[in-house]
Formats: structure tokens, C-alpha cells, sequence
């Protein structure tokens, strides 16, 4: 089943269109990695799906419902959730705090779910009531998937989980988006560390120039020589 | 180098200590200043937390609230004073919530208006502030349309001052100023980090765009903010007032504010609410103490002179941490 | 009605200055002073001290102030119409202003914009009260009431106004080709590039920095010597003059409904708020009261910024275009 269905999306900033008609789409139950140079649009793509860049024209289907031209917070609860590369928690806000707004949205008692979440991320539990401004970088990246993970939300969106990580944490990264995934969220990444991601993707898009110029199955695009010169730098 | 600022720093702090010791009665009377100003630079921050401007009319605001009050002790509620130690009667009670809604309803109505439409527009940040100073000249030709420009004073009658060894005398009216005060402070507090909706304002504050991708209405958590913040910026006109030994009102008391005011949230962190009660604090005093040496006209010179001081050795205030 | 409409285009043309110094500061650069009073007060004192003469002996007696220079020095001489004590008086004034503005921009302009906001409300409230406060410097609340009258030499009594007109006009259009130059000179350029993005700016290599100081200082010197064409006009200052709301808020209406960072802004807006402001005194009752015209400029300031962003002055050009092409419209087919 196609959860997210994007169709000849343009969209920018201002009078600058960054993506000039792109379509992809994430099945259920799918890692999807979107590779690309700088300046490609990969965030920009993830943006106008979350709702944070509007769309100037295209579809976008999720779980069947056209959603370009809801407002960000209506989109949230149909159980898409972005986690974007920088500033990604709040930083005066306590761990448990997080938490609570990642949740915001759910009308239930929160505690069950922040206790899954502890048990997920061992390292914030034990500084819960911690200025997450205070958590190192790897713990930061922890704790902005642990906040987006409070819906329970269909497709998790991960905008370069590693950037500026040390190769150690960065496994620790994807390993997190594995286990995430086998429990049946599915998860569109942007990475720069694209041999990594794409391997252990289902499958991958490079992006150039706001256009899709390939798809492919994650494992074949990690190893195709010419994806590798344009794009994987001299890995 | 640094180190160099530090020591400066802790001098800084010793000298104003010792100053305020060396002025006790004054100090005290600093403290109770520093509440009410307190009230109205929450308001500022609290707004420039989630909006990133500073509001030039939140003096204006609190005049509103202050004449609101006098409207209703003079014309609606029945007239009573000297209720216990203090000057005013029981209708101030009254009309002190009344006055906090009326204010938050003006906030609320300020934003819908004016500061909506132009971030829609997505004008620039001090378009929004010149959009306040007229906001704030339009309040006050308010005021003076229908109040007049004259003094005018709240039904009181004269009570005797507490005294306490040190040469301290304590007002009862500055008791139930800082009491207000402090009740008003503890209710925001809870409300930050106790309910969702105050946790949401935080969060907001914080990082408006992750904000919105955790699916809080941030248009709303603005209605609130202003909301809280007019409340707030109420009181303190109100309070001013009975501050003041005569109980007295004019038109330009909350713009005569501002700088002290600005200099608090300044001083203690810009968006940082606890930042801007430990400014108004160090203002607050900072400006009684000075009028040992000082013509007591000066006070707003001398909040503004401690807020370029701090600034020098911390360019983000004491406690700030936004860029 | 002459005399009144003579003194009101004096005050309409002191207007323009200070509003001209103010679209160099926000308009060109985008530096938020509202703090303009401070300015105008340190350039009507500084010209005031300079040229005053003691009281003659009816007025008085504790009347204060310092300097008493125009008696100490021999008395400048008048050099075909210039008196030189007026220029020496927009001298002073430019100079205290610069140097205040030196002083105050080198703190506060690395520091963000709501600083710099704050920072120049602060020394405009400080200067006021200094002014009001120190006696001995300026007479105090009282203010200064025998700064002589500088054209004395060249004009009669009756006269007297509409040679300041002149001279008034003089001084700004002087200015006013000055900035003009100026805006389009590579300096001008740097300035708006700074205007619209200063990291884009400072990474192109420029001095974001100093070009933003020069323009502070600039502005401010404009607004000091509006504050001697003030005080020369009126002869008579006093602190209750630089309040906030006289000395900074109309002049930051006038920009407003002008139009910030247009060249014309400045006259049009003046005429149009000063209009408002003096011409509102001869409604009827309720509605001349001044209390009125406070509420009615702040409602004008915000329903320009919602509505017309750009102010008056685009919309004026926009008409004229209008009726021209509609003129032009009606010529082709008067013609067929």
C-alpha cells in the first residue's frame, strides 16, 4: 500500500522554486532514502511534505488523502512526523517536556508512551529532567526521534540524523532507524552519508536540481558506480 | 580576557550589593518598584519569546489597566475605602481582575487587528514594533479622549507607614503591591510548567517551526501569549497606581515606564520570563537606591545606564541564552 | 492667514529634516532609532547655548545657563545674507550630534536591532533629563526663551518669518541633494545591500559595520541640525519639547505614511502628518482637541503599515500615473 504519494511537486522560497515537479513515494512499512548534492532540494522536499514549505503545485497523497494544502499542525496527526536537521528540540524545555509537546497532539495520558520511549533510548531516561539544551549531539539526535516517535506516526521523517556525528554514533543512528522500522513505522530519510543509509534502505532517490534523476532499490544505487562518482564523494 | 570580565563581573556584583545594603530602606522600597515592574517586562518577554518583538505599547497597556480601574471605583462600584492597613477599599478587588481581563481582551484585540495582518504579510520585525509605537500613541490619545489629561486619583485615604528597626518604613499599600505581585508571579509559573498549554507557550517560544511539526497551533499558543501578557501588563498599571503614596494616575504613566522596563527584560535575558523578574529586580532597586546621590527624576537614566553595563560584560543579559 | 501658512511651511520644512534623517538611519540602512528626540534636543540646545544672549534686565534674574559664549567672543560678523552665528549654531549642533551618535552607535549597533531600539530611547529620555534637570546648563523645566533672533541683521521685524522660510528651505534642500547624491553614490548602494541582507553583505567583503556606523552618525547630524532650525525658529526651547511623543513618534508617523527609504518620503510626509497635526485644531470641539489628533496620528501610523506598507508616496505616483494614462486613454479615442 502507498502511504505517501507525491506527484509533480514544484515548491521554493519566495519568488525561487527549488523543485521543479518531483514525484516519489514511500510504501508502507518502507526505509526511503533521498540522496543528493547540496542545493538539490532533499530538505526542501521534506518540507513541503510535512507542511513547513508550501507547495506552488502538484499532489500530495497521504494514506490516500490529499494533504498540500493543509496548515503543518493539521497534518501532523495523520501520523506523519519530521525531524528536521538542526534545531530540532527545545532546548529550554526539559527531556519529559519534549516528550510531552511531541505528544501534544494525543488526548490520552502521556506517561505509557514516554515510558516506551525511556525504554527505547535508555541515555534519556536517565537525564529526564534535564535541560534538553544540555544533551550532547548524539543524545540531541535521540532525543528529536524519541519526540517525533510520541504519535506513534505511520511514516517518520529524518532530515540528516547524522550530520555532525562521530562514525560510532552514526552507526548507533542506523541502527535506531532499523529498529524503528521493524516495528512497522516507515521512514523517509535524507542522508549525506548516502552509502550507509542507502544499504540499509528499501529503496532510494537521487535528487538534482529540485528533479528526480534516478530511483532504484537501496542496496543497487549504493553500488552503482556513476551514483557513486556524482554523489557518495570518494567513500 | 575572560577571566578579566569575570572579576569585573563579581565586583560589579559586590558594588551593588554593598550599595543596596549601605541604602537599606531604599532597597526595600526597590523591591517593591522591582515588582511591578516585574509584571509588565514578563509581558514584553513573554511576547518577544513567541513573536521576536518588542512591544512598544505594553506601557500603554498598563495606563489602560490603571484607568479601567479608576472608571470602575469611581463610576460603577460602590465607594469605599481604608479597607484594613491600606488606602483603597474592597472594590479595588474587584476591580483589579476586571482590569486584567479588560487588558488581556485589548492584547488579544491589538494582535486579531494590527500584528496578525502584518505577519501574514510577513513584514519585517520592526515594521511590527513602529505598528506598536502607534499602537501605544493610539491607546494614550484613548486615554485622554475620554479621561482627560489631568491628573486624577483613586478614592484613598491616608494610612500610616509600618515601621521596622534599620529605619525601614514599609507602606502597607507596597505590602499588598508585592503580595499581588508575587501571587501573580507563582500563578505563571504553574502555568508554565505545569499545564500543556503553558508548556506549549515554552515550546514556542523555543522553536516556533518544530512547534508547528509537533502539531501545536501556534496561532493560538500567540493568542494566549497576548492574552497572559495584557493580564499581567493590567495589574501592573493597577498596582502602579496604589504604589504611588497619593494614588495617583496620568495618561503618560506606562510610556514613562518603558525604559526601565526594556532595561529589565534586557537585563535579564530577552524571552526569558525568569530572566525578566531578576532584571526587574536589579532595576528596581538599582533605580531606589540611586536616589541617595541622585535627583529621583534621574531613575530612568540610571535603569537605562545598569542596562548598557550589563550589556557590556553580557551581551545576552544575565540570564539569556537566544541569539 | 499668510503668517499662519508662513509658519506652518516653516515647521512643515524643520519636519522634513528630521524626517530625512530619519529614512537615512531606517529607511536606507535600517537602523531602528527611536530614540530621533534625543538628537533633536542635543541639536537645539547645542545651537541654543552657543548663540544665546543674558536676558535684559526686566525678565528674570535667576535665569541660568551655560557657555555664555556669543558675549565672551566679538560678536561674528554677517557676510551678505549669512549671519555666521547660524551657521556657527547648525555647526555645534551637527557636531554634538555626531559625537553622541559616535559614542552610542559604536556600543550598540553590533548589538540586534530591538537593542539599538531601546538604546535610543534611553539617551533620548537621559538627554531630556538632563536638560531638565541640570539648571545650571539650560535653565531647567523653563527652558531657554532669548535665543536671538540670527537674521535680525538682514530682515525687518514683519519680515522676519519668511526670510526663515527661505532659509529653512535652503538648509533642506541643501541636505536633501546631499543625501540624494549620497543614495546614489556606491555607498548609497552598499547601504541597501546592507539594508536587505547583511550577512550576504558582510560576506561580499563589506565593512557591515562601519558603513552602518557612518550612517548613524549621518542621520543623527541631520536630526541635529533640524533641532537648530527649531530652536532658531521658535527662539524658545524647553525639555517639555523632546518628549517621546513631539520629538520621536511624529516624526516616525511622517516616514511612515511617506513611505520609508523613498526620497520623497520626507516632504510628503511631513505635509501630510503636520497637516493633520496643526490643521486639526480648527475642527470643532471634540474633534480639535489635541487629545483627539493623538489617537487619530496613531490609527493613521497603523492603518498605513497594514494597508499601504509603502506609504503615501508610491500611491501618489501610482494616481498620477493613473490619470495620465487615462488622459492619454481619452486623447486616442477622442482622436478616433
Amino acid at each position: 500500500m502507498t502511504l505517501l504519494d507525491v506527484t509533480g511537486v514544484r515548491a521554493g522560497y519566495g519568488d525561487t522554486e527549488i523543485l521543479h515537479g518531483v514525484d516519489m513515494r514511500v510504501e508502507a512499512g518502507e526505509i526511503v532514502t533521498i540522496i543528493g548534492p547540496n542545493g538539490s532540494g532533499k530538505s526542501t522536499l521534506m518540507k513541503s511534505v510535512v507542511g513547513m514549505v508550501e507547495a506552488s503545485a502538484g499532489e500530495i497523497r497521504f494514506d490516500g488523502q490529499r494533504i498540500e494544502g493543509l496548515r503543518a499542525d493539521r497534518r501532523i496527526p495523520l501520523g506523519l512526523c519530521y525531524v528536521p536537521q538542526t534545531e530540532n528540540v527545545f532546548p529550554t524545555l526539559t527531556i519529559t517536556e519534549n516528550l510531552e509537546m511531541g505528544g501534544f497532539l494525543r488526548n490520552d495520558r502521556l506517561d505509557g508512551r514516554i515510558r516506551d520511549m525511556f525504554e527505547l533510548f535508555p541515555d534519556l531516561a536517565e537525564k529526564r529532567s534535564a535541560r534538553a539544551g544540555s544533551l550532547s549531539g548524539g543524545q540531541r539526535q535521540m532525543m528529536a526521534v524519541a519526540r517525533a516517535l510520541m504519535l506513534e506516526p505511520k511514516l517518520l521523517l529524518l532530515d540528516e540524523p547524522t550530520a555532525g556525528l562521530s562514525p560510532m554514533l552514526m552507526e548507533a543512528v542506523f541502527r535506531m532507524v532499523r529498529d524503528i522500522n521493524a516495528t512497522g513505522v516507515a521512514v523517509l530519510m535524507v542522508e549525506h552519508n548516502a552509502k550507509k543509509a542507502l544499504s540499509i534502505s528499501h529503496r532510494g532517490y537521487v535528487l538534482a536540481v529540485g528533479e528526480v534523476r534516478m530511483e532504484s532499490t537501496g542496496p543497487e544505487l549504493a553500488n552503482d558506480p556513476s551514483v557513486g562518482r556524482l554523489y557518495l564523494g570518494s567513500e | 580576557m575572560a577571566r578579566a570580565s569575570q572579576v569585573a563581573q563579581t565586583l560589579l556584583a559586590i558594588i551593588f550589593i554593598v550599595l543596596a545594603l549601605s541604602q537599606i530602606g531604599l532597597a526595600v522600597n526597590g523591591i517593591f518598584l522591582g515588582s511591578i515592574l516585574a509584571l509588565g517586562a514578563v509581558g514584553i518577554t513573554l511576547v518577544f519569546g513567541v513573536m521576536r518583538f518588542a512591544n512598544i505599547a505594553h506601557g500603554d497597556m498598563m495606563t489602560m489597566g490603571a484607568y479601567v480601574t479608576f472608571f470602575l471605583l469611581v463610576s460603577v462600584l460602590p465607594e469605599h475605602t481604608g479597607l484594613g492597613p491600606f488606602t483603597f477599599g474592597f472594590p479595588l478587588l474587584i476591580a483589579l481582575p476586571v482590569s486584567m481581563a479588560a487588558v488581556a481582551a485589548l492584547a488579544v484585540g491589538m494582535d486579531i487587528l494590527v500584528f496578525r495582518k502584518l505577519r501574514l504579510r510577513r513584514a519585517n520585525i520592526v515594521t511590527i514594533e513602529i505598528a506598536s509605537l502607534g499602537v501605544a500613541i493610539a491607546i494614550r490619545g484613548f486615554v485622554q479622549m475620554v479621561w482627560g489629561t489631568p491628573v486624577r486619583y483613586f478614592p484613598n485615604e491616608g494610612r500610616t507607614h509600618f515601621s521596622l528597626p534599620a529605619d525601614i518604613s514599609i507602606a502597607p499599600n507596597h505590602l499588598f503591591v508585592s503580595g499581588a505581585a508575587l501571587v501573580l508571579a507563582i500563578a505563571l509559573h504553574l502555568l508554565l510548567t505545569r499545564t500543556k498549554q503553558g508548556k506549549a507557550m515554552r515550546a514556542t517560544s523555543d522553536n516556533p517551526d518544530l512547534a508547528r511539526a509537533s502539531g501545536i497551533n501556534t496561532d493560538r499558543v500567540l493568542l494566549w501569549t497576548w492574552a497572559i501578557a495584557g493580564a499581567l501588563a493590567g495589574a501592573a498599571g493597577v498596582l502602579l497606581v496604589i504604589f504611588n503614596a497619593t494614588a495617583q494616575l496620568k495618561p503618560t504613566m506606562g510610556f514613562q515606564l518603558l525604559v526601565p522596563l526594556f532595561a529589565a527584560v534586557v537585563v535579564g535575558g530577552i524571552g526569558n520570563p525568569y530572566g525578566a523578574f531578576l532584571g526587574a529586580m536589579l532595576i528596581g532597586i538599582s533605580m531606589e537606591v540611586s536616589t541617595a546621590w541622585a535627583l529621583p527624576t534621574y531613575k530612568p537614566a540610571i535603569a537605562f545606564t545598569v542596562m548598557v553595563v550589563v550589556l557590556l560584560f553580557r551581551p545576552r543579559g544575565i540570564l539569556g541564552s537566544k541569539g | 492667514m499668510l503668517d499662519f501658512l508662513t509658519a506652518f511651511a516653516i515647521l512643515i520644512g524643520i519636519y522634513s529634516v528630521f524626517t530625512l534623517g530619519l529614512n537615512v538611519h531606517w529607511g536606507y540602512t535600517g537602523l531602528f532609532n527611536i530614540g530621533v528626540a534625543g538628537f533633536f534636543a542635543l541639536g537645539a540646545y547645542a545651537a541654543s547655548l552657543l548663540t544665546i544672549r543674558p536676558p535684559s534686565s526686566d525678565q528674570v534674574d535667576d535665569y541660568l545657563y551655560a557657555g555664555d559664549l556669543a558675549n565672551r567672543l566679538e560678536a561674528l560678523p554677517v557676510i551678505g545674507a549669512l549671519d555666521l552665528w547660524f551657521i556657527a549654531g547648525l555647526l555645534a549642533a551637527s557636531l554634538v550630534s555626531a559625537a553622541v551618535a559616535l559614542v552610542v552607535g559604536t556600543i550598540t549597533i553590533r548589538l540586534r536591532g530591538d537593542y539599538l531600539a531601546i538604546a535610543t530611547l534611553g539617551i533620548a529620555e537621559s538627554v531630556r533629563l538632563v536638560f531638565l534637570n541640570e539648571r545650571w546648563l539650560g535653565n531647567g523645566s523653563k527652558g531657554l526663551y532669548t535665543i536671538p533672533r540670527v537674521f535680525d541683521g538682514i530682515a525687518t521685524p514683519q519680515d522676519y518669518d519668511r526670510v526663515y522660510l527661505v532659509v529653512v528651505l535652503v538648509v533642506f534642500l541643501a541636505l536633501f541633494f546631499g543625501v540624494r547624491a549620497l543614495v546614489h553614490s556606491p555607498w548609497g548602494r552598499v547601504l541597501r545591500a546592507i539594508r536587505e541582507d547583511e550577512v550576504t553583505a558582510e560576506a561580499s567583503g563589506k565593512h557591515v559595520f562601519r558603513f552602518k556606523l557612518q550612517a548613524f552618525v549621518l542621520g543623527a547630524v541631520i536630526m541635529g541640525i533640524g533641532g537648530a532650525l527649531y530652536a532658531f525658529n521658535l527662539r524658545a526651547i524647553s525639555p517639555s519639547a523632546f518628549t517621546p511623543l513631539l520629538g520621536t513618534f511624529i516624526i516616525w508617523a511622517m516616514l511612515v505614511v511617506g513611505g520609508s527609504g523613498r526620497l520623497y518620503a520626507p516632504i510628503v510626509g511631513a505635509f501630510i502628518v503636520w497637516g493633520i497635526w496643526s490643521g486639526s485644531q480648527f475642527l470643532p470641539d471634540p474633534l480639535g482637541s489635541p487629545n483627539v489628533r493623538y489617537f487619530s496620528i496613531g490609527v493613521l501610523v497603523v492603518l498605513v503599515l497594514v494597508y499601504a506598507p509603502d506609504g503615501i508616496t508610491p500611491l501618489l505616483s501610482r494616481a498620477r500615473e493613473r490619470w495620465t494614462a487615462r488622459r492619454r486613454l481619452r486623447r486616442a479615442v477622442a482622436e478616433e
